[in-house]
């Protein structure tokens, strides 16, 4: 009886023993080398709702992963836009840079064709969970990882978030002026423009002196000392007019083009008949707070505008009400708009790639929970419709202006060209230059970069 | 006698000898910390920015040696000649009118004033403010219908137009440096002996005589100092322009210094970034020692 009893512990502890070897570690990864330590470091810049949520989720994997120890810094300064990008130049350039770091899209070309980033290929795309490269991009909205590819189409970042402009404005500015905002479609610039001067004209002791000139705006296009805002709002209006910067084999610029005139022509009757580009503020981050502070009637942001703008700084216009219209257009039925944002990389010298894209893995997995906490949304179909973003006022319209939505354009040499584009358009909206005599000065300067003369 | 004095010299000359060059190793080896610092922190990248200037490097490939191709490459680029352009002119107008603040202000708070001590805080606190701050600040001050203009009743466009974004920084950067101008004046101010004042006075010189010859005079090293320290703080200007307009409206305040961030940071090309700062570096150099040159020249004909 004794031994037979003595057996069946044996049994157990020996059935329990082999368990213990061949199942999977719970929540560890399928792939990474089990239990063996690993140490991962990841960068991010110093923007609160961003960081916090991720040091959140920085916590719950170590936790759940006691091999897996990440160094998170998120102390390093954002930008205007220059700290965090030239920080990771820099440091990828000593061989300090972490395993992890974000990318903003318009530099990942640049650090792609350098060799610095870890393609994401098959071994990669599993970690992240998907089958195939095909099944990654089919997941995310359309043309969302073009300036994160190589020339053949391999992607190198995976989403933290992606952004495109929605016009907002101030239901209180409207209403003060006999406007009924819930009455006002803005299908067109035209249409912008018509209401703008309809609420101006209602209300013209708040946007103008006593000798008809502007003291404040009705809107500012967040384009000015800024060469990722500047680009942003000039790209969009290009993609509206069906213009680019560059021809297809980005050896020439063809902004001069009808389209392209046609698209800055634009931008200067907005800036020009519903204010004064140079009163108020000038800087992006400016022009913004001036919406929230309900000095400025409408702007043009991001879906982030509400969580992580209006809501973190406590703005007067969350209150007083606002409306989200998506994004006027040139041509009724015919919406553009431009894709921008940050994606997470993995360093192309990190020894732990595979642990790395494991974390990113974990790290993107709630989206909902994402756009709650931070405000941030990943370039999902359909996100709105979900808890999280769903809760963001008029979510639908600001998902909606994604359509026709396109990757900003790729070349190495683009931090020069955003240079003299910005400063064109810095001439045209303060000065009052010519549009067609500084896009041709614009295409010399840049043609004399991107064709290596 | 004599000899015994010799053989006491004999023994306390290599004694003394010793001492001395112990002393010396003993202070060598204080300043080695420094020295390294130095050596490592200064004289190695200022080597290493020679030597990149004359080759294409891109930060992550191998440099390729190209001569003086980046230096030729200079006098037909037109950034580099309005940067200078830029930085010049910053140089020349940002200085003067803090000296002259400056050294009212010094003047004002070394009388036996009510308040002086409290006025010299004030005054000086720019100085040690975050400059990046201040540059926010300004640049809503400076809006065009912003305080200053209101204040002043103008209606001028500083950090928007062409023309007047620079003298929208040099009033900022002016302002700033009011304050330091002011604590190196004070300190020269008081350093003048009370009894050239009062022996002037005696003579019967009013308030203009001492200032012409007594004040200005015995500041004149003072004077040295100031417009060195403005030619070499005027030449690496970086924060006011990249903070107040990022070197716009149309790269009309980009200074040599965000020159050199573009050229180098953002495009990449560290050889021709290297060049400008090599240009910018020898340009101080000169400035300063002719600067130099000239305040002995005049202490010559004074003495």
């Amino acid at each position: 009886m004794k031994t037979r009893k003595r057996s069946v512990i044996i049994l157990a502890l020996l059935t329990l023993l082999v368990a213990a070897c061949v199942a999977p570690a719970p929540m560890a990864s399928d792939m990474a080398a089990e239990d063996q330590p690993v140490e991962l470091s990841m960068w991010y810049f110093n923007w609160p709702p961003g960081y916090e949520y991720q040091a959140e989720r920085v916590r719950i994997y170590m936790n759940d992963n006691p091999h897996v120890t990440i160094d998170f810094d998120h102390s390093i300064p954002p930008v205007g836009e220059g700290g965090f990008e030239d920080k990771v130049t820099s440091a990828l350039a000593t061989g300090t840079a972490p395993d992890i770091f974000a990318v903003i899209n318009p530099q990942a070309i640049k650090l792609i064709n350098k060799g610095q980033l870890a393609p994401i290929d098959d071994a990669a795309v599993g970690a992240l969970g998907f089958d195939s490269v095909e099944a990654l991009k089919a997941s995310r909205l359309p043309g969302a990882f073009d300036s994160w590819s190589s020339a053949d189409g391999t992607p190198y970042g995976y989403h933290w978030e992606l952004s495109w402009l929605v016009l907002y404005c101030n239901d209180q500015h409207f209403r003060d002026a006999g406007v009924d905002p819930d009455g006002v479609t803005l299908e067109t610039w035209d249409d912008l423009i018509a209401v703008g001067k309809q609420v101006i004209e209602g209300n013209p002791d708040f946007y103008l002196d006593d000798d008809g000139n502007f003291k404040r705006n009705f809107i500012k296009l967040p384009m000015y000392f800024d060469d990722t805002w500047s680009m942003q709002v000039l790209t969009t209006f290009l993609a509206q007019a069906g213009g680019s910067v560059l021809s297809d084999d980005r050896t020439s610029a063809t902004i001069n083009d009808a389209a392209g005139v046609e698209a800055v022509d634009w931008m200067m009757r907005v800036s020009r008949e519903l204010g004064d580009p140079n009163i108020g503020p000038v800087i992006p981050g400016e022009v913004h707070a001036a919406f929230g502070s309900g000095e400025m009637t409408c702007d043009l942001a991001g879906p982030w505008m509400y969580e992580a703008f209006l809501v973190a700084t406590e703005s007067p216009v969350v209150e007083s009400g606002y409306h989200a219209y998506g994004m006027p257009a040139i041509e009724a039925g015919t919406p553009g708009n431009v894709f921008w944002g940050w994606a997470w990389v993995v360093n192309a010298a990190s020894e732990n790639k595979q642990a790395a894209w494991e974390f990113l893995r974990f790290l993107e997995a709630d989206p909902q929970g994402q756009a709650t906490a931070s405000g941030i949304w990943q370039p999902l179909p359909d996100i709105e419709k979900g808890w999280g973003a769903g809760r963001v006022p008029y979510a639908d319209l600001v998902a909606a202006a994604a359509e026709g939505g396109q990757a900003i354009f790729v070349t190495e040499h683009y931090a020069e060209v955003a240079r003299i584009l910005r400063g064109k358009i810095e001439a045209m909206a303060f000065e009052g230059a010519d549009v067609q005599a500084s896009l041709d000065e614009a295409v010399e300067e840049i043609n004399s970069i991107v064709d290596g003369r | 006698m004599e000899k015994t004095e010799s053989l006491r010299l004999g023994r306390l000359w290599p004694d003394n000898w010793r001492y001395h060059t112990r002393m010396k190793v003993v202070g060598f080896l204080f300043t080695l910390p420094v020295l390294a610092f130095f050596l490592v922190f200064n004289i190695y990248p200022i080597v290493s920015a020679i030597v990149i200037s004359f080759h294409e490097f891109d930060l992550f490939g191998p440099m390729t040696w190209v001569g003086l191709e980046n230096y030729q490459n200079l006098a037909g680029n037109k950034n580099f000649w309005s940067a200078m352009r830029v930085t010049l002119s910053f140089t020349l107008f940002f200085g003067p009118p803090a000296w002259v603040i400056g050294f009212v202000f010094a003047s004002l708070i070394r009388e036996k004033l009510i308040g002086r001590f409290f006025f010299r805080s004030v005054f000086f606190a720019p100085t040690i403010l975050s400059a990046v701050a201040m540059a926010t600040a300004w640049s809503l001050l400076l809006r065009q219908n912003g305080p200053l203009n209101a204040m002043l009743g103008l209606s001028v466009s500083w950090l928007t137009k062409q023309n007047s974004a620079l003298w929208g920084i040099v009033i900022m950067s002016a302002w700033q440096g009011v304050g330091w101008f002011m604590v190196v004046f004070l300190a020269g101010l008081q350093s003048i002996p009370q009894t050239f004042y009062e022996a002037a006075a005696i003579d019967g010189a009013n308030r203009w005589r001492l200032m012409r010859h007594i004040t200005l005079p015995m500041l004149r090293p003072i004077f040295a100092f100031v417009v060195i320290h403005t030619i070499i703080a005027g030449m690496k200007v970086f924060t006011p322009m990249f903070i107040m307009t990022g070197g716009g409206p149309n790269n009309a305040t980009r200074s040599m210094a965000m020159l050199i961030y573009h050229e180098g940071l953002r495009d990449l090309r560290m050889g021709r970034a290297s060049a400008v700062s090599m240009v910018g570096f020898v340009l101080i150099l000169v400035l300063t020692i002719v600067q130099l040159r000239l305040f002995r020249v005049h202490e010559g004909i004074e003495e």
